[in-house]
């Protein structure tokens, strides 16, 4: 019987084995593609099973080599790293699925799947890590491979923002990497845990170290995450990649830089450190600038992929504001979210990325009566735009609901009002997106919908949009243990 | 799990599946597509009528599916109120669809219209039957949204125009609820409806959520000032969603507003902390206004709209009297508005069809030309202006005692007032058409048919109700609102 | 009292340096144009956060933790060990940015990071 034990780094070194292994049959197209998705697929498999055990049986902790912590390296699978990575593999597993069938928008395909491969590793590696360091180093691939995958592309405007991306990365890494120093010279550990158990004791002695380290790491991983006011590089970075790198950049990777940063700054340095220090307040404050300023710049944009990158910076606002609110169903909120809105902006920027290969079209107002000619693809569009304003029946309602609810326990009704503000400004945003599909004088008999592969990835998502609409109940208990354990 | 199968879920749930099941069908025969869409109504109205004689009885049907959405659930209930609301909304529904396929015959979009018809069909019928608030927010976002689709059918710039103004209006109203709800929740730690209300203490956080429920509902019933979207995505829709609107989907506004005050707030709470007034307010001016407006518009169906405004009105002075009789007359207009203007889009309607003619001063002597027509229109007016015995003047007439109840001279003057203006602007009209000389002769020359039967004859029926039913040895509406209003009022007077 | 800064600034001298190398690092990046000199900057930036880890570890007269009789006082190894794998992140993402400026040399014509934004701004959506 296949021991279920080994299954955490089984999920990180399936994926980095075919990255490093597709690039080396690219001459075997078909080869590589099979691999590409077999390796997704069986990560996916593999995140279930371990999902499913964690469920069961508490936190599973993986000593790398036979060594144990402090001195070994540890993969530590409680509930939150067996949700977040189950959340990356099924939306990863779609997104490959339509790398692999959507129309080609790179050069190098099999070097671009090695790539997402390698970002994907990268994902399951912070979110399971038990020290520090390895946290770091997997930031580090991800943060390596994300700029990649928007460089593909090679365009003009790609390459620049992927630079700027770049370098704003690599001052996040610098600043993420200090904070880790400072924290290790407080306690003298790198696993988390003793970490944890060591700041304490000592993190009343050094105060100014403790809080330095936190100053860097909100903005070292505020940058990686796009929390705003450090969004700046997101919206061209987002809007000019590859299709299939878009959603995953959009969907999953600022994600998992959030989950760091509850890693570390929740579950490591620990609540009370938030009661002694203003750094809930500052992030509520940031949580709410980025959803108010990246709801108005939202408004302003024509092209539908910068419009979805703000709105990402906004849901980004959403996560955060649900974690600072710090009441437990706020927190589930944002948990919920974290899945939620994979779903709802893989979706968005998958169909939009169909939408803007099969007509030519990027801009809103050029995309009179299209809904007719592409039913499919934009009926998917309505649903995943539904979805994000928080309609009733489709997942975005959920967390609005658990957010909202999660302000009110919070004695903090202003940001229940700030959350419904915002859905206000995000259908002001997304409602002229489906009107003008839809009505209006018919767009070009040319325009036809795409490949029912292509199709599928949509499919499924618009299902899951719908499912988690009516049905949270399936991963509550997942997100309620996850909530759990970071308020502990 | 057989739960399912219960008479107020089968009455939302069948509705929901013949959306779809049209949208699957309609390609293929469109005359499938519009028996199903008048099969949709008549079931709803079925399934509520055959619960009639158990809700009479006092045996309330109420269902939860707590695992729904947690940690609201959902639930869906049949008490006098919804029944009554119910059995008028898919009455209504049922009649104006028989219209619909006939009236939308010259229209294009065909296949857009009917389903989404149905759709808005189940979320009102989920907002009546819903047993909580939470249920009552979801289909109500569910019916306003659809409603979305059946005002920009024209996709005229006018029809987009209102229909956006109709949109960020109706996402700000959802939204109001969404938090009036919560908060209901945050306070009470539950949200199901029951009988004089489960809010211990009206304060703070509480009075923010009425207030959040009036502006939710307000937009919703078209009161002042948040009616400023009525005008005008009442008019640019096709008559048969005109009718629709006006005559059902506004009052889905009011109906909420006598839950929260009634079953959820408690009008003993409602009083103490002295939120009647600001109903009051909003009442009397909206009754202003919307009659004084409406006296001055040329479109027969934005008179007809702003006339609705008034009529609003009426039912929140209703409700804002916290008097058992006014609420008796607020409920009945709910049915007596619902049949009214219904008869009277729904003729403003064949004479567009027929004529094209939208401006009243146009419509001199069409009496000649389409009698029947203009006979129901007439029975529908005259009982706006609320003469007996016809039902506008039942409604009036509770109210008015009502407001001789709470010892209020000032709202049976107003009413009186209201009554005056609404002669003033559909008297005239009746005049001219009934007995003015048509200026071109053009038309003489037709001798076809007046309408086709599948128009004709909804409009007959409702203008029979209109003028029989205060005739029937007991008006079983009027039994139902009283009934109702005791039953919201626990008995106590 | 002045002695007394002195002495604690000398005492913490490896942090000290890396704090200024940081700073330097941070202003170059910030004020120049030049992408291959901010790529540079940002090495330094690097460079000072890698001295600061090592310095972590770094005990006055210690030698390296191989267990030989005689040797008793070790520096920590822990941190040279990280940094060892900071170094090579950092001349992977060094590396990776320099190909980038060179396409973005091919692109644009120059590695003026203003004159890229005015070339990229005529035509940008």
């Amino acid at each position: 019987m296949f021991s279920l034990s080994h299954a955490p780094i089984l999920m990180v070194v399936t994926l980095l084995t075919a990255g490093f292994i597709v690039p080396l049959v690219r001459k075997h197209l078909l080869v590589a593609k099979a691999l590409f998705l077999g390796a997704g697929l069986l990560v996916t498999i593999l995140s279930f099973l371990v999902a499913g055990n964690v469920l069961e049986n508490g936190t599973m902790v993986y000593n790398v080599g036979g060594w144990a912590a402090p001195h070994g390296i540890v993969l530590v699978v409680d509930a939150f790293a067996a949700y977040v990575s189950l959340v990356i593999s099924v939306i990863s597993l779609v997104i490959f699925w339509f790398a692999v069938f959507a129309p080609r928008e790179v050069k190098y395909e099999a070097g671009y799947y090695a790539l997402i491969l390698l970002l994907t590793a990268a994902m399951h590696g912070i979110v399971m890590a038990g020290d520090i360091f390895n946290l770091f180093v997997f930031v580090e691939i991800s943060s390596l491979a994300a700029v990649a995958i928007i460089a593909v592309k090679g365009t003009k405007e790609s390459v620049e923002a992927s630079f700027r991306y770049l370098i704003l990365s690599a001052l996040g890494s610098g600043g993420l990497l200090f904070s880790i120093a400072l924290l290790f010279m407080v306690t003298g550990h790198l696993n988390m845990d003793f970490m944890r158990q060591t700041l304490a004791v000592t993190a009343g002695q050094y105060p100014l170290n403790v809080l330095t380290a936190l100053a860097f790491m909100v903005v070292g991983l505020g940058v990686k995450s796009a929390l705003f006011p450090l969004h700046i590089w997101l919206p061209d970075a987002h809007a000019n990649a590859p299709t299939a790198s878009s959603a995953l950049l959009s969907g999953l990777v600022v994600k998992v830089y959030i989950v760091a940063f509850i890693r570390i700054a929740y579950m490591t340095l620990g609540m009370e450190l938030f009661y002694l220090l203003p750094i809930r307040q500052i992030l509520l404050v940031m949580a709410s600038l980025a959803i108010v300023a990246g709801s108005v710049f939202a408004i302003v944009q024509d092209n539908i992929k910068r419009l979805l990158a703000f709105s990402t910076v906004v849901q980004v606002g959403y996560i955060f504001l649900g974690f600072s609110l710090l009441s437990a169903r706020a927190v589930e909120g944002a948990v919920w979210h974290i899945l939620i809105h994979a779903i709802m902006k893989t979706l968005l920027f998958l169909a939009v990325g169909v939408v803007i290969h099969q007509s030519g079209y990027k801009k809103i107002s050029q995309l009179h009566g299209l809904g007719r000619r592409m039913p499919l693809t934009f009926a998917c569009i309505t649903l995943g735009a539904l979805s994000m304003v928080g309609i009733p029946g489709t997942a975005g309602f959920i967390s609005k609901l658990y957010l909202a609810l999660g302000a009110l326990d919070a004695g903090q009704a202003i940001f229940a009002g700030l959350i419904l503000l915002s859905s206000l400004l995000s259908a002001v945003y997304y409602f002229p997106l489906i009107i003008t599909a839809y009505f209006g004088h018919d767009a070009s008999p040319t325009v036809s919908e795409p490949s029912i592969a292509v199709q599928l990835p949509l499919v499924v998502l618009s299902l899951a949009v719908l499912f988690y609409g009516l049905m949270p109940s399936v991963l509550l208990p997942l997100v309620r243990q996850t909530a759990a354990l970071i308020m502990r | 799990m057989l739960l399912i199968f219960q008479t107020p879920v089968l009455a939302v749930i069948i509705p929901l599946v013949l959306f779809a099941v049209i949208y699957l069908v309609e390609r293929r025969s469109w005359r499938l597509r519009n028996a199903l869409a008048v099969l949709a109504p008549l079931v709803s109205f079925l399934l509520l009528l055959s619960n009639y004689p158990r809700v009479i009885a006092g045996d309330f049907v109420f269902i939860e599916f707590p695992a729904i959405l947690p940690p609201l659930g959902m639930s869906f209930s049949i008490d006098y109120l919804s029944l009554l609301v119910g059995l008028v909304v898919s009455l209504v529904w049922f009649l104006v669809t028989i219209y619909a396929t006939e009236y939308m015959v010259k229209e294009h979009a065909k296949n857009r219209y009917y389903p989404f018809s149905t759709l808005t069909l189940a979320g009102t019928m989920g907002v009546i039957l819903s047993g909580d608030l939470f249920t009552f927010f979801l289909f109500f976002e569910l019916m306003s949204l659809s409603a979305y689709v059946l005002i920009v059918h024209e996709e005229t710039p006018e029809a987009m125009r209102a229909g956006y103004r109709y949109l960020v209006l109706t996402i700000a109203g959802g939204l109001a609820l969404f938090f009036a709800t919560i908060a209901v929740f945050e306070i009470a730690g539950t949200v199901t409806f029951a009988p004089g209300g489960f809010i211990a203490e009206v304060s703070g956080l509480a009075i923010l959520a009425f207030y959040a429920f009036l502006i939710g509902f307000g937009i919703k019933a078209g009161i002042v000032p948040l009616h400023v979207w009525l005008p005008e995505a009442h008019p640019v829709a096709p008559s048969p969603a005109s009718a629709l609107l006006s005559g059902v989907m506004l009052k889905t506004g009011v109906y909420g507003l006598m839950r929260v005050v009634f079953n959820v707030f408690g009008y003993e709470g409602i009083r103490e902390a002295g939120l009647d007034n600001s109903m009051l307010v909003l009442a009397a001016i909206t009754i202003f206004l919307g009659s004084a407006v409406a006296i001055s518009q040329e479109d027969i169906k934005r008179r007809l709209a702003y006339s609705s405004v008034g009529q609003m009105g009426y039912i929140l002075l209703g409700i804002g009297l916290l008097q058992e009789r006014a609420l008796i007359g607020a409920i009945f207009h709910i049915f007596a508005h619902a049949t009214m203007k219904a008869s009277l889009f729904l003729a403003a309607g064949a004479v567009i069809h027929k004529t094209g003619k939208r401006r009243v001063s146009d419509w001199t002597g069409l009496g000649k030309e389409m009698t029947v027509t203009m006979l129901v229109f007439t029975i529908a007016a005259l009982s706006m202006i609320g003469i007996p015995p016809l039902v506008g003047f039942v409604s009036k007439w509770e109210l008015a005692l009502g407001s001789l109840d709470a010892g209020n001279w000032g709202f049976v003057l107003l009413l009186l007032l209201s009554s005056m203006m609404n002669f003033i602007y559909y008297f005239p009209l009746i005049q001219n058409t009934l007995f003015g000389k048509q200026q071109s002769t053009e038309g003489q020359a037709r001798k076809s048919p007046e309408l086709p039967w599948k128009m004709l004859a909804p409009m007959v029926v409702l203008a029979l109700i209109i003028l029989l039913i205060d005739l029937f040895p007991q008006n079983p509406a009027l039994d139902l609102a009283k009934r109702a209003a005791g039953a919201l009022f626990l008995g106590v007077h | 009292m002045s002695v007394e800064i002195l002495e604690r600034l000398y005492g913490n001298i490896y942090y000290l340096t890396s704090v200024i190398l940081f700073v330097i690092g941070f202003h170059t990046m910030l004020t120049h144009r030049n992408l291959i000199k901010k790529l540079m900057a940002l090495n330094i930036m690097d460079t000072a956060i890698f001295l600061f880890f090592v310095a972590i570890g770094y005990r006055e007269g210690g030698q390296a933790p191989i267990l030989l009789p005689g040797v008793e006082r070790f520096v920590n190894p822990v941190p040279s060990a990280l940094i060892l794998t900071g170094i090579v992140i950092s001349v992977s993402f060094t590396a990776f940015a320099l190909a980038l400026v060179v396409l973005l040399h091919k692109h644009y014509g120059t590695i003026d990071s203003d004159e890229i934004i005015a070339i990229r701004g005529k035509k940008y959506v």
